[in-house]
C-alpha cells in the first residue's frame, strides 16, 4: 500500500473524513434512494396480498373460509389436479427440455442449432389463444390427427384427446418447454462437454458417461428450472380451460367460475391464497435444495 | 439502525396509504359533459357481455346517441359476467359503472343495489315496449331463451323434448350442454317427468342426478356462446341445449338443415338492462334507456343482426319473418323463477361444481 492510502486508512478508521471521494453517502441518501422500489413493492405487491388475505379470510365465516373451502370435495379434487397435473408437466418438461439444451450446447451443426432455437423461440411469437385454437383443431374428434389415424385405418372410432386431462397436459408441457429450456441452457454452458469425452476415453458407454459426470453437476440448474416451470403452471387458466372443458379444469377456471358465475368472491380469493402459498412452498423448498444464487440465475434466464 | 428501520417503516406506510387512497379516488373517469338538449352529464359506463353483442350495441345505440345528445357511451367488458364487475364494486363501495347488462337483475335487487325506473321513464317504457318485457327495475334487451338444436348429418335420429334428449338408447349422439347451472337443471327435470311450470322451487339433488345420468354422453360444457356455435359447426356434437340466438346464427352460416325445437324452451324475465342505485351519471342512464326506446328502429336493427330480443312494440313489423321466427317473443316460452335462482346461488354452486369438477 502506498503512504498515501495508508494515511486515508489511518484517518478512515480514526472516524474522520477522508479527502478521497467514497461510493458511500451514508444512510439518510440510501434510504432515500430505496424509496421508490419500497413503494412499489408496498403499493404492488403487499396492499394486493393484504386486500386477498382480508376476502380470502374475512366475510363470511373467517378463518372457518378455509375449512369450508375443504370440505367440498370439487374444490380439493381440482385443487390435486392441480398441483398433480402440473408435477407431470414439469417432470416432462424438465426431462425434455434438459436434451434439447443439452443438444444446443453441444451441437456443432448450425442448422441444427438454428432449428432447435426456432422450435423454442416461435411459440412466443404466437399468441396463447392462437395456439391452443391451433392444438384444439388438431386433436378435436374430426381434427387432424383423428382424421389422419382413421384415414390410414389405425382407428375406426375417433380418440377422445381433448377436453380431458391428456389434451391439458400436451398443451402445457407445449407452452412451458421454452421456459424450462433456457434456464437449463444456462446452467449447462457452465458444463464443460469434454467431461463426457473423458469418461468415454475411459470406457463408459455414452449413456453412462452422461449420467455419471453431466447429470449430477446439473441437478441445481434441473431443480431450479423445475421451480420455474411448476410455479408458472400451477397458475394457468387458458389452457385448462380451453382445452379441459368444463370436466378437467385448474383451481384458475374454478376461480373464473366462483367468480362470474355465482359471484362468490371469497371461495375464489381462498383458492388463490392457497395455490399462492403451494407455490411459495415449492420455492422455499427449491431454495434450500438450490440456493438464493442459482434460483436467481435460473430465473433471469 | 433503529433510525433506518423507522425510516423505511414510515415510508412503507405511506405506500399503503398512497395505494388505498388510489383506489377510491381513481374510478370511474367522469368527465362532466353537458348539452343544451339534455342536460345530463355523462358518460354512462355500461358493463357488458363483449363480443358481437356489443359491437351492436355500440353501432346501433351508443354511437347515434352520443351523437344526438353528446354524452358519451362507454361500453366495458370483464370477464364473462356483467353483474360480476358490478357487484364487486359495490362491496369495495366504490361503484363506477351505470347501466349493467344484467343476467339476472333479481342478483342485484336482493342486494339492494338497483335503482327502480322514474315514473316517466316508466311511462315511455309502458308505451313503447310489449307487455312482459319490462319490470320496475329491468328493461328486457336481448333476453335468450335455451333451446334443443340437432344437426341431423351427426345425429340419427334427432331429439325434440328434453325426454328424447336424456333417451341416449333411442337417439344416440354426442351432446353438448351449455355450463349454465339454471338452464342445465331445469332441463333435467322437465326430462325427469317434472311438468315445466312446477320446475321452480327446483329438486336440486334430482336435477343433479339426472344430469350424472346424461354425463357420459355430454362431450362439452360450452359456457361462451361462441363455444356452443364451434361444439355445433365443428361436429364435435351432433345435439346441444344451447342459446336461440347461437343456434339461429350457425342455422344462418353454417348448418342450413340444424333442427331447432323450442319445446319447453326456458327465459328469464331478469334479463335486461338495469341501472344501478348508486350509479354516478344515473341520469344520463336513465337518459340512454329512454333513447333506446323511442328509437325502434335501431332496436330492430340491433334484433336483426343478433337474432336477440328487444322490447319495442313494433318489432314485428319491423324485422324480416326468418328472425321474428327465431325470436322467444314468437313461440311459447316458459319463463325461469329468477328470484328463487338468486336466492339460491350457493346451493346451485355446490352441487354444479360436485357435478363438473368433483
Amino acid at each position: 500500500m502506498t503512504q498515501q492510502a495508508m494515511a486515508v486508512v489511518r484517518r478512515v478508521a480514526r472516524g474522520g473524513r477522508s479527502r478521497t471521494w467514497s461510493a458511500d453517502r451514508g444512510l439518510a441518501a440510501g434510504a432515500l434512494l430505496v424509496t421508490p422500489m419500497l413503494v412499489l413493492i408496498a403499493v404492488m405487491l403487499l396492499y394486493p396480498l393484504w386486500r386477498l388475505s382480508s376476502i380470502a379470510l374475512g366475510a363470511p365465516h373467517g378463518i372457518r373460509n378455509v375449512s369450508d373451502f375443504f370440505a367440498s370435495s370439487a374444490n380439493t379434487r381440482v385443487m390435486r389436479i392441480t398441483f398433480v397435473d402440473s408435477a407431470i408437466v414439469t417432470v416432462i418438461c424438465v426431462g425434455l427440455g434438459s436434451v434439447v439444451a443439452w443438444s444446443l450446447r453441444t451441437t456443432r451443426s448450425r442448422r441444427a442449432k438454428a432449428l432447435l432455437w426456432a422450435a423454442m423461440v416461435l411459440p412466443f411469437l404466437m399468441g396463447t389463444v392462437t395456439k391452443l385454437y391451433a392444438l384444439t383443431v388438431m386433436l378435436e374428434d374430426h381434427g387432424v390427427i383423428n382424421r389422419a389415424l382413421s384415414g390410414i385405418g389405425l382407428t375406426d372410432h375417433p380418440l377422445s384427446l381433448l377436453y380431458n386431462q391428456f389434451a391439458v397436459v400436451l398443451g402445457m408441457t407445449y407452452q412451458m418447454l421454452p421456459f424450462a429450456v433456457l434456464p437449463l441452457l444456462a446452467g449447462f454452458q457452465t458444463i464443460d462437454p469434454d467431461l463426457v469425452r473423458a469418461a468415454e476415453s475411459l470406457g463408459a458407454s455414452r449413456l453412462r458417461a452422461l449420467g455419471s459426470t453431466v447429470v449430477p453437476l446439473s441437478v441445481p440448474s434441473l431443480l431450479a428450472s423445475g421451480t420455474l416451470v411448476y410455479i408458472i403452471s400451477v397458475g394457468f387458466f387458458l389452457t385448462p380451460v380451453l382445452l379441459g372443458g368444463a370436466t378437467a379444469p385448474f383451481t384458475s377456471s374454478l376461480i373464473a367460475q366462483d367468480i362470474f358465475d355465482f359471484y362468490d368472491v371469497t371461495t375464489a380469493a381462498v383458492s388463490a391464497l392457497i395455490l399462492l402459498l403451494g407455490s411459495l412452498l415449492v420455492v422455499a423448498v427449491s431454495w434450500l435444495l438450490v440456493g438464493r444464487e442459482r434460483l436467481a440465475k435460473a430465473v433471469a434466464a | 439502525m433503529r433510525r433506518i428501520v423507522v425510516c423505511i417503516a414510515c415510508i412503507a406506510g405511506l405506500g399503503v396509504l398512497v395505494g388505498c387512497g388510489g383506489s377510491s379516488g381513481g374510478g370511474g373517469g367522469s368527465s362532466t359533459s353537458t348539452t343544451t338538449a339534455q342536460k345530463v352529464s355523462g358518460p354512462v359506463n355500461v358493463s357488458t357481455w363483449g363480443g358481437v353483442w356489443t359491437d351492436g350495441e355500440q353501432r346501433d345505440f351508443g354511437t347515434p346517441f352520443t351523437q344526438e345528445t353528446g354524452v358519451k357511451v362507454n361500453y366495458q367488458v370483464a370477464g364473462t359476467s356483467p353483474m360480476a364487475p358490478a357487484l364487486l364494486q359495490a362491496q369495495s363501495g366504490n361503484v363506477s359503472l351505470d347501466v349493467v347488462d344484467a343476467e339476472n337483475a333479481e342478483v342485484l335487487r336482493a342486494r339492494g343495489l338497483l335503482a327502480t325506473f322514474p315514473p316517466d321513464l316508466m311511462q315511455t317504457i309502458q308505451s313503447t315496449s310489449r307487455p312482459g318485457t319490462y319490470l320496475p327495475y329491468v328493461l328486457n334487451l336481448g333476453s335468450t331463451a335455451t333451446v334443443i338444436a340437432c344437426n341431423p348429418s351427426v345425429m340419427k335420429r334427432c331429439p325434440t323434448t328434453p325426454q328424447q334428449f336424456w333417451d341416449v338408447k333411442d337417439y344416440p349422439g354426442p351432446r353438448a350442454i351449455l355450463n349454465q347451472p339454471s338452464n342445465a337443471l331445469y332441463f333435467a327435470l322437465v326430462a325427469d317427468g317434472v311438468a315445466p311450470d312446477r320446475v321452480f322451487p327446483m329438486d336440486l339433488n334430482r336435477g343433479i342426478k339426472k344430469l350424472q345420468e346424461i354425463k357420459p354422453s355430454v362431450k362439452v360444457w360450452p359456457s361462451s356462446g361462441s363455444d356452443q356455435q364451434q361444439a355445433l359447426i365443428d361436429k364435435t356434437v351432433g345435439a346441444a341445449i344451447m342459446w336461440n340466438g347461437r343456434a339461429f346464427v350457425v342455422k344462418r352460416d353454417n348448418i342450413p338443415n340444424l333442427q331447432i325445437s323450442w319445446t319447453d324452451a326456458l327465459t328469464s324475465r331478469s334479463d335486461g338492462l338495469v341501472v344501478l342505485k348508486d350509479a354516478p351519471h344515473k341520469d344520463a342512464a336513465f337518459a340512454y334507456i329512454r333513447w333506446i326506446l323511442e328509437h325502434p328502429r335501431n332496436q330492430a336493427a340491433w334484433t336483426q343482426s343478433l337474432t336477440y330480443p328487444t322490447p319495442t312494440t313494433q318489432l314485428e313489423q319491423l324485422v324480416p319473418r326468418s328472425i321474428w321466427e327465431a325470436l322467444p317473443a314468437s313461440h311459447q316460452v316458459v319463463k325461469q323463477d329468477d328470484a328463487w335462482l338468486a336466492a339460491h346461488t350457493a346451493d346451485i354452486q355446490r352441487v354444479w361444481q360436485g357435478l363438473l369438477a368433483g
